[in-house]
């Protein structure tokens, strides 16, 4: 019998013994990390010849007797000020500088929270090149002069709890140094080249600033934020992720005082040869409670973006390095104009870091673009017909696009403090014309086995989405008062999503063979309104088996449901206009009305087992097993004006899932994970693959539809190796993943070829399909006092093969692909940054006896960005690019930017620049790709060689309340 | 007119007391002696430290032997009992036994059901701890050996044992009961619910209870970590009260409470003195106490030893002035955690900063023992490798063919008379 006082009370000691570890837990973490620290050579030296000296002593509080263990000690040049080095004591209180300056005269101050500074002046000696300096002494503030200011310098780090603290003023930099730049000075931190920051080997799960997300993304504090305007930096664990195992390190960064609001942006503007023109501006505020940016941009250099956000991170002032995300896209196709603006606001109605839960938020977007391309594309494909010979097809297009779009969202969250309530709402409205002009030419074996098309179609499109979710999480928790468990675990949400889409399009075809029998023209007008709608519920109720029973059930068990209703209409009017006719004629074969209502209903059970094997201090190995039973009721139907689209089809599917993870951490040592994922998914045949309406103005392609296909299954078997070492100054991370599957009836082509180059395509079922992929990467960094190096490297390799159709008779295609890359990165304080490295991928495809297609693309690349003196920057990069592939020559192409810069204005806050884009005019954009048995070839129409002039002006400032006053 | 009001108001509280006595009527209330006690004035902040050789006069350290099947994570609960150490390790889920000397003697590997705390029957040398959380209570010998298994609830179907018991005879024991918000319409309500201490038989009826409480204080809302609040110190019947929230120390034996020693920490880093009797607080002490880290809330870990009182003065933050020594004679506040390691603990620390420890884990009343980790002496060892140490014959093979990844090393104090 299950009592409920036994329950009541037995929780009362369980929270006591979980508290206790929590607590104890959240200790050793503090102490490791003053440990690697200590430990670890804390230093900032200058080293040069002068710098051999030697300054030792023991730091205590003699009027209590004991040793000062979490002081910090800081050595400054007493002349200037300037922090020469910094440690914190040993167990015993005793700290030892190496590699100080010798013969001037040096102040050392120790610095703990609750004591009054202790300082000293010396000089180390030339002749003996060393000093102990004994006792030093520190003095407890008493509560009434915790008030009183004491002049010293803040110590560069210190311990305040559980967090790990590094004072912003303590550390030197360039007046106009950002955050990210302090970062880099920090000891045991490391910015990686893809963004990520590890403290002491530990990635940094989020970085904050005042407790809050910054702007949307943390690169964007780390690039503007004026180190001046920080107090501190804060790392500590973090409180909302309650496991121990697998503890998350966030990083705060604590605004001084008087800088908690303010404002940065930019505005600028570049114009260069061949007309291309770059402006933007922008114009971001904060404080304690909103957040606001303005953005717009407009340019005809290809520069694009998609959402505020991106907008908001590309416009810093001082950029992440070398891997500049905004500049000119040479690979991207096309020519492009691009104009935007947008707004993001945020306003918080009160959440601080010691306050949680209590986030209670809202945020809004807009964002409006506008865009104008024109993409030239030239191809030639080589389609194997097997015993049939071959045909040699090109394609000359040309592809103009307006687009405009307007999008925004808003999203309230709250948390209290066992639930959390999620809503948000979003609308986007686009319309967009697009104008094709396209050329095909086949040629097959013989001279009487060719044809050419040409094909105009300009289409109007409107398109509107709304949608919206709202979401009500709840978490079971122990109420101290009674000592009773109360509440649940559960998930409950519900979205939408209405689209309507308004089409219009105007389609003329000329195919014309040697055999003028065979010549076909059409000129066809679309008319075309959809409109599709989905209705989801999602429940997760998690742990059911933990409501009936108290302590921690043998097998966590949680009952999982979705359902999602679709509606979904479509109505086409298709007409004609006929030769020497001036009316169009309704086209009663495409014309149709179409009604799609479907049911996707997944009910799932799922369960979790957790074996913890830890051994405190040591080690903690965790296995992790979950088996998710899920099924998929799928039921489709549609009402057409064509008979034979009136269909209804009903699947049901048993698609489990299963993961294995084991976590071996081995304390100070390393951290290896394994990750063993066994998933099951349904494709379902799309309307388009059962019973569509054959468009036969769409000459070289008869898209036919196959009533009897059935679903595809899909299994997958993965399995991940993670490897991440613990070591503060040197991390080492790497990953290893090997992936296998196969696609039970699988849906792939049937395609008929005839001798001009028609194919007539038709989807059908087959088996056989099988695939399989191994890759990896790895990461090291070595940092040496102001030197670091990272190297990383990764490769992944695929292979799939699967059967297909060709005129009748099957074929067994195989393909293989591989991708392999290599980077070193050298920074030298935030003076140099320099990058090598390249990378290469390739691609294999042979169907046995018809044909085998290769291509492969390498590319090496070099970067260097330097801060010269007075202020001016420069930063150039060259790509070497090499393409093969089967039945052309090689191409190869180099590219070489350069950008000459310089800042100037009180704070840098103004800049000039000259741009060199593709100095060496040879930027060419290759295409290569492979389907089933042919292999197209061709190149695109790019940007080329430009010069450009840029004058950009970055208003800045930090800590509006005080000019107010 | 005064002593009117005087006399109403201790009239009205007496018949309050009455009928308060009366609704647990069915047990003998031993009343709270508060007539004789002392107060201790504690600053943290101003404790003192040392070195070992200050403050101790022997320091041993017992490292415990490292098989396969002795291997264990922490020392979660030491209990000494007949030449044998008693450890119960969370990580391994099992009770351990070891010899005074540290070699292995047996072990009690939980069930699936986390052992949280064990008893030690003194008079009838038996461990007894629960595998189904405390519906049955299962007996065992110091060989590990199972005796008996015995079905843990009275007539009422109630837990007779429960986690903070102790046995004061061999059928006799002292339990603690947070405070509960238990309606008295609930079946599960006794006249006893409503009270921190009661004693009861093995058999299940509770004879005799302590510190009742009334309605209006249902709603104190309760954390304890570490030792506590009962603690024992070498008298098998006598014990260490701490009252939750009251910085309070009694001594509770089985026919007598009396408040002994009454603690006043600094205003600014402890609780305001209101947080226990205001209503205000009620249900919010806990997330109050979460957010106000700095905040000494409980003493936990008492011990006496002759002139020296041993307690933690407990805040949700990390400290190092936390767990301290105050001796009566001279009013000295020592600081545990800053005491110097020096020959005397042969360079080695006395307190182990890197591991969750549940600090001062025993006293018999002329020892004190906590535990260190392999890990920090280990670590310990290789920064005195400058130095010329004598080991001890334990020690020295402990380091010669230990390693970090040892079992955790048991540390024995005996303090100084006077200190």
């Amino acid at each position: 019998m299950k009592l409920k006082h036994i329950v009541f009370s037995l929780l009362a000691y369980i929270t006591i013994v979980y508290e206790t570890k929590a607590a104890r837990c959240l200790k050793r973490f503090v102490v490791i990390l003053v440990i690697c620290l200590s430990a670890g050579n804390v230093s900032a030296q200058k080293k040069d010849s002068t710098n051999v000296g030697v300054a030792r002593g023991l730091l205590r509080d003699s009027l209590h007797n004991y040793v000062m263990q979490a002081a910090t000690i800081s050595i400054y040049k007493a002349e200037n000020g300037e922090l020469m080095s910094y440690q914190l004591p040993d167990n015993s209180g005793r700290f030892q500088f190496i590699r100080l300056p010798v013969g001037i005269l040096l102040r050392i101050i120790a610095t703990n929270v609750g004591y009054a500074p202790a300082k000293r002046e010396f000089m180390i000696p030339l002749k003996t090149k060393e000093i102990d300096l004994k006792t030093l002494n520190m003095d407890r503030l008493t509560v009434s002069l915790k008030e009183v200011t004491v002049s010293a310098p803040p110590p560069p780090i210190q311990m305040r709890g559980d967090t790990l603290e590094f004072n912003a003023d303590a550390f030197n930099l360039d007046t106009n140094a950002v955050v990210g730049d302090m970062l880099r000075k920090l000891p045991g931190v490391t910015i990686w080249n893809d963004g990520v920051i590890t403290v002491n080997g530990k990635k940094i799960n989020k970085l904050l600033v005042e407790g809050k997300v910054f702007f949307g993304d943390g690169k964007i504090a780390l690039q503007n934020l004026s180190k001046n305007a920080v107090k501190k930096i804060q790392v500590y664990q973090d409180k909302e992720n309650p496991n121990p195992i697998e503890q998350k390190t966030n990083m705060n960064i604590v605004l001084k005082k008087d800088k908690k609001d303010g404002y940065f942006g930019k505005i600028g503007g570049s114009i260069g040869t061949l007309n291309r023109y770059d402006g933007n501006g922008m114009i971001n505020y904060y404080s304690p409670k909103n957040q606001v940016s303005v953005v717009g941009v407009l340019n005809n250099v290809n520069k694009t973006a998609e959402n505020v956000n991106t907008l908001i991170s590309v416009n810093s002032f001082k950029e992440g390095g070398i891997s500049n995300d905004y500049n000119s896209d040479f690979t991207k196709p096309g020519e492009i104009v691009f104009k935007a603006v947008g707004f993001s606001a945020r306003h918080d109605f009160g959440y601080s870091r010691d306050s949680q839960p209590g986030m209670n938020q809202l945020k809004a977007d807009y964002f409006l673009s506008q865009s104008n391309s024109e993409v030239d594309q030239n191809t030639h494909t080589d389609v194997s017909l097997g015993s049939n010979g071959h045909l040699s097809q090109t394609a000359i297009s040309i592809a103009k696009t307006n687009y405009s779009g307007q999008s925004g969202n808003a999203a309230y969250s709250n948390v209290f403090d066992h639930n959390q309530l999620d809503v948000s709402y979003y609308f986007q409205y686009n319309t967009s014309n697009f104008l094709n002009i396209r050329t095909n030419t086949s040629a097959g074996n013989s001279a009487a086995d060719q044809s050419q098309s040409y094909d105009e179609q300009a289409n109007n499109n409107t398109n509107s989405i709304y949608g919206g979710d709202i979401k009500f999480t709840t978490h079971r928790y122990t109420d101290f008062g009674i000592h009773e468990n109360k509440s649940l675990d559960m998930e409950l949400s519900y979205s939408f999503n209405l689209n309507h889409t308004d089409g219009e399009s105007r389609r003329v075809t000329n195919f014309s063979a040697i055999d003028s029998a065979q010549d076909k023209h059409f000129n066809r007008h679309y008319l075309t309104q959809s409109s599709a709608s989905s209705h989801t519920i999602i429940s997760s109720f998690n742990n059911i088996w933990g409501l009936l029973q108290s302590g921690t059930p043998y097998l966590q068990t949680d009952i999982k449901n979705a359902l999602t209703l679709y509606d979904n209409k479509q109505n086409d009017v298709v007409s004609d206009l006929f030769n020497r006719g001036n009316q169009y004629t309704p086209n009663t074969n495409l014309s149709n009305r179409i009604n799609n209502p479907v049911v996707n209903y997944k009910p799932g059970l799922n369960f979790y087992k957790e074996i913890n094997n830890t051994l405190t201090d040591r080690f903690s190995k965790v296995w992790k097993f979950k088996v998710f039973a899920e099924s998929q009721i799928y039921m489709q139907k549609y009402s057409s004006q064509k008979t034979f689209q009136n269909l209804g089809k009903s699947y049901f599917y048993f698609i489990p899932s299963s993961t294995l993870v084991f976590i071996n951490n081995q304390l100070g040592e390393f951290k290896k994970t394994y990750l063993l994922t066994y998933n099951t998914t349904v494709t379902y045949p799309t309307f388009q693959q059962l019973a569509p309406l054959v468009d036969d103005a769409n000459v070289y392609f008869l898209n036919y539809g196959n009533i009897n296909l059935k679903p595809a299954y899909r299994h997958d078997l993965s399995f991940t190796y993670d490897y991440n070492n613990a070591e503060a100054e040197n991390p080492l991370q790497g990953n290893l993943k090997i992936a296998v599957g196969q696609i039970d009836n699988f849906i792939t082509d049937s395609s008929y070829y005839d001798a001009l180059g028609r194919n007539i395509y038709y989807p059908i079922n087959v088996s056989g399909n099988h695939y399989a992929s191994l890759g990896g990467y790895l990461q090291k960094a070595f940092k040496h006092d102001d030197h670091q190096f990272q190297i990383s490297g990764e490769s992944r390799f695929n292979y799939a093969q699967y059967p297909s159709s060709l005129n009748g008779k099957y074929y067994e295609t195989k393909t293989n692909s591989w991708l392999v890359t290599a980077d070193v990165v050298y920074t030298y304080k935030g003076l140099l940054i320099s990058e090598l490295g390249g990378s290469f991928s390739g691609n294999r495809t042979s169907r046995a006896d018809v044909s085998q297609y290769k291509y492969a693309n390498w590319k090496t690349y070099a970067n260097i960005s330097l801060a010269l003196p007075k202020s001016v920057f420069l930063s150039t990069r060259i790509d070497f690019n090499n393409s093969t592939s089967s039945n052309v020559n090689a191409i190869y192409y180099t590219i070489w930017n350069i950008d000459l810069g310089y800042r100037f204005l009180k704070g840098a806050n103004g800049e000039v620049k000259i741009s060199g884009l593709d100095l060496l005019h040879q930027n060419k954009n290759v295409i290569n790709y492979v389907n089933n048995n042919s292999i197209s070839t061709g190149t695109v129409n790019v940007l080329q060689q430009y010069f450009m002039v840029t004058l950009a002006y970055y208003p800045r400032r930090f800590g509006l309340s005080k000019s107010k006053n | 007119m005064h002593l009117n009001i005087t006399m109403r108001k201790t009239a009205t509280i007496s018949c309050l007391w009455i009928l308060s006595v009366i609704s647990v009527c069915a047990q003998q209330v031993i009343k709270t002696d508060t007539d004789h006690f002392k107060t201790v004035r504690i600053d943290p902040a101003n404790a003192i430290g040392g070195n070992v050789s200050d403050v101790f006069d022997q320091v041993n350290y017992i490292p415990l032997e490292t098989t396969p099947e002795s291997l264990f994570g922490n020392i979660s609960q030491l209990e000494i009992v007949n030449d044998y150490y008693i450890i119960l390790d969370y990580n391994t889920n099992s009770i351990l036994v070891f010899t005074l000397n540290g070699k292995f003697h047996a072990k009690i590997k939980g069930s699936n059901s986390t052992i949280y705390k064990f008893l030690v029957n003194r008079w009838t040398n038996q461990i007894v701890y629960t595998r189904d959380n405390y519906q049955s209570m299962t007996y065992c010998d110091f060989d590990g050996k199972v005796i008996k298994t015995q079905k843990n609830m009275d007539q009422n179907n109630l837990p007779i044992i429960f986690p903070s018991s102790y046995f004061i005879s061999p059928d006799q024991l002292i339990s603690y009961y947070p405070y509960s918000d238990m309606d008295t319409l609930s079946k599960y309500y006794q006249p006893y619910t409503r009270s921190l201490l009661r004693f009861s038989k093995t058999e299940g009826n509770v004879y005799e209870i302590g510190m009742p409480y009334t309605k209006a204080e249902t709603k104190i809302d309760v954390t304890h970590i570490g030792i506590g609040p009962l603690t024992t110190f070498g008298n098998d019947t006598s014990f260490f009260f701490a009252k939750p929230y009251t910085f309070t120390l009694y001594t509770v034996t089985p026919h007598s409470i009396k408040l002994v020693y009454k603690f006043i920490f600094p205003l600014l880093t402890s609780i305001p003195p209101d947080f226990v009797s205001n209503p205000a607080n009620n249900l919010k002490r806990v997330s109050f106490l979460q957010k106000n880290q700095e905040l000494i809330f409980s003493l936990n870990n008492c011990y006496q030893v002759g002139n020296n009182l041993l307690f933690e003065a407990r805040s949700m933050a990390v400290n190092q002035e936390d767990n301290l020594i105050y001796n009566f004679k001279s009013s000295d506040l020592i600081a545990y955690k800053h005491i110097l390691p020096d020959e005397t603990s042969c360079f080695l620390p006395i307190y182990d900063k890197m591991s969750s420890n549940v600090g001062l884990a025993h006293c018999d009343g002329t020892f004190l023992y906590t535990s260190l980790s392999s890990l920090c002496l280990f670590k310990a060892n290789e920064e005195n490798k400058g130095k010329k140490i004598k080991w001890p014959e334990a020690l020295a093979t402990y380091f010669a063919k230990g390693s970090k990844k040892n079992n955790p090393v048991i540390l024995q104090l005996k303090l100084k008379d006077n200190l």
